[in-house]
């Protein structure tokens, strides 16, 4: 088993990635703003700095696979939201994720894998989040045509779609809301599976499209939602 | 040890799948119109049975209850086709389309739910990427493939959260007529160049590539993952 880079490594999906991994057999290389202790190498940059990252994944070495995690959020609407924070997240949830694998493309092997993060609120609309929705459907659209680009190198290139996961990155989004505890609580109800996801259940998924198990899926978006899609 | 139910077990994706899923450290159940056999050093049963049968479907399951405490696994994979385009099809053909390939599902389903008491279980039925494109001359095909899918997101609400209810909609498989055409039929090179410019990936499925996501699928791996239709298509939707 090789190496796979993991970007967002230093948060709760990206850790519990990281850890599915190396469980699996692979050597993880984490790359996020914050060290990644759950990392084989933890290397601190952002994504936007194109010198750094392409340095680290050089650094990184031979590559079987990618999973891009890395991403951010911040609440607004369309008709509210300050331009530089529509763009920040844009930037880092679809803009970080482009050039994750523009600068891990050289040193990918034929026949790797690529994993994007998707969500459900590329399918939904929830109030006040317009950005995360926007950047989200980015991601995907991104996948599709990143699926094409690098299947001539036998490269597969997925994404996995959760619903809500309890994470920091929600506990955080929740702190925003006045009434943050009653959606958490809704939130649980809107999964068939009547709860959130655990982080290690996406990574998972994660590493099940990064394995050779997957070997004809590419292309597609894998919905780790509890059936959250499905319950109207 | 995990049970695992594999409908179709008798054709080439449902050997794989039995075969996966015997390696994943599950006993087997096969059923198939046809004759079954277990892989070499799986353990359980291979049993002949008309899934499209409601009577045939009880009795079998009753005598699966019979063999094993509960079921862990259902993988619905059997599945018959049809050529015909609308206007000359025969209502009886149509009608045994939606019996083995909707009705075989609705039943086996029905039969294991009540056994599926474990921790964990699961259920993965077989659509198409046929239910979401143009076939011209198999309409019953590709109506259905999408039933399967309908029927899929409707049973994991209905059982959910106890069980999980996913499908897999494979592209093209070098299973069936298909296979047989590679080995046996008057162009398999012409074939094999079609194959490859309708997938991302140039090539057509191995059964081995679906029987792998069906596994996946029904493992506590895939924990939460349900209601969801998981292309094992090599990128075949993504072409135009």
């Amino acid at each position: 088993m090789g190496t796979c880079v993991v970007t967002g490594s230093a948060g709760d999906i990206g850790g519990a990635t990281c850890r599915a991994l190396r469980a699996a057999g692979h050597r993880t290389v984490g790359i996020d703003l914050a060290p990644s202790p759950e990392a084989d190498l933890s290397l601190t940059l952002d994504l936007m700095d194109e010198d750094a990252l392409a340095q680290a994944m050089a650094q990184a070495g031979p590559l079987d696979g990618l999973a891009c995690i890395a991403g951010t959020h911040a609440m607004g609407r369309v008709t509210d939201q300050p331009w530089e924070d529509f763009r920040r997240v844009l930037r880092v949830n679809s803009g970080g994720t482009m050039l994750a694998m523009k600068h891990a493309a050289p040193h990918l092997r034929n026949g790797g894998a690529i994993v994007l993060m998707g969500s459900v609120s590329a399918h939904i609309a929830t109030d006040g989040s317009v950005a995360y929705h926007t950047s989200k459907g980015a991601v995907i659209g991104l996948m599709r045509a990143a699926s094409g680009e690098f299947a001539p190198r036998g490269i597969r290139v997925n994404a996995v779609s959760p619903g809500w996961v309890d994470t920091g990155f929600t506990n955080r989004a929740l702190a925003l809301l006045p009434d943050g505890e009653a959606i958490r609580e809704r939130a649980k109800a809107a999964h068939i599976l009547n709860r959130m996801a655990r982080p290690g259940e996406v990574a998972e998924a994660i590493a099940f499209l990064l394995s050779d198990a997957a070997s004809f899926i590419t292309g597609e978006e894998l919905f780790v939602d509890g059936g959250f899609m499905r319950r109207k | 040890m995990r049970v695992a139910v594999v409908t179709g077990a008798a054709g080439d994706i449902g050997a794989a799948t039995a075969r996966a899923f015997a390696d994943a450290g599950h006993a087997l159940v096969l059923l198939d119109r046809h004759a079954a056999v277990l892989p070499q050093g799986a353990g359980g049963l291979a049993l002949s049975c008309d899934l499209s049968d409601p009577a045939a479907v009880a009795a079998t399951f009753a005598a699966i209850a019979a063999r094993f405490p509960r079921i862990d696994a259902l993988a619905n994979i059997a599945g018959i086709n049809h050529r015909a385009p609308v206007c000359e099809m025969r209502i009886e053909d149509w009608d045994r389309m939606m019996d083995v390939n909707v009705g075989a599902m609705f039943l086996t389903c029905k039969h294991a739910i009540p056994l599926m008491t474990g921790k964990a279980p699961a259920i993965v039925n077989m659509a198409s990427i046929s239910g979401h494109v143009a076939s011209p001359d198999y309409p019953a095909y590709v109506a259905t493939k999408a039933a399967v899918e309908s029927f899929t997101w409707a049973l994991s609400g209905e059982v959910g959260p106890e069980i999980r209810v996913n499908a897999v909609a494979p592209g093209w498989v070098a299973a069936g007529f298909t296979r047989a055409a590679l080995k046996t039929g008057a162009d398999p090179a012409a074939l094999q160049a079609r194959a490859k410019a309708a997938h991302l990936l140039g090539r057509m499925a191995e059964p081995s590539e679906v029987a792998a996501a069906i596994v996946w699928l029904a493992s506590p791996k895939a924990s939460f993952v349900t209601g969801e239709t998981l292309f094992v298509d090599g990128g075949l939707m993504r072409v135009h």
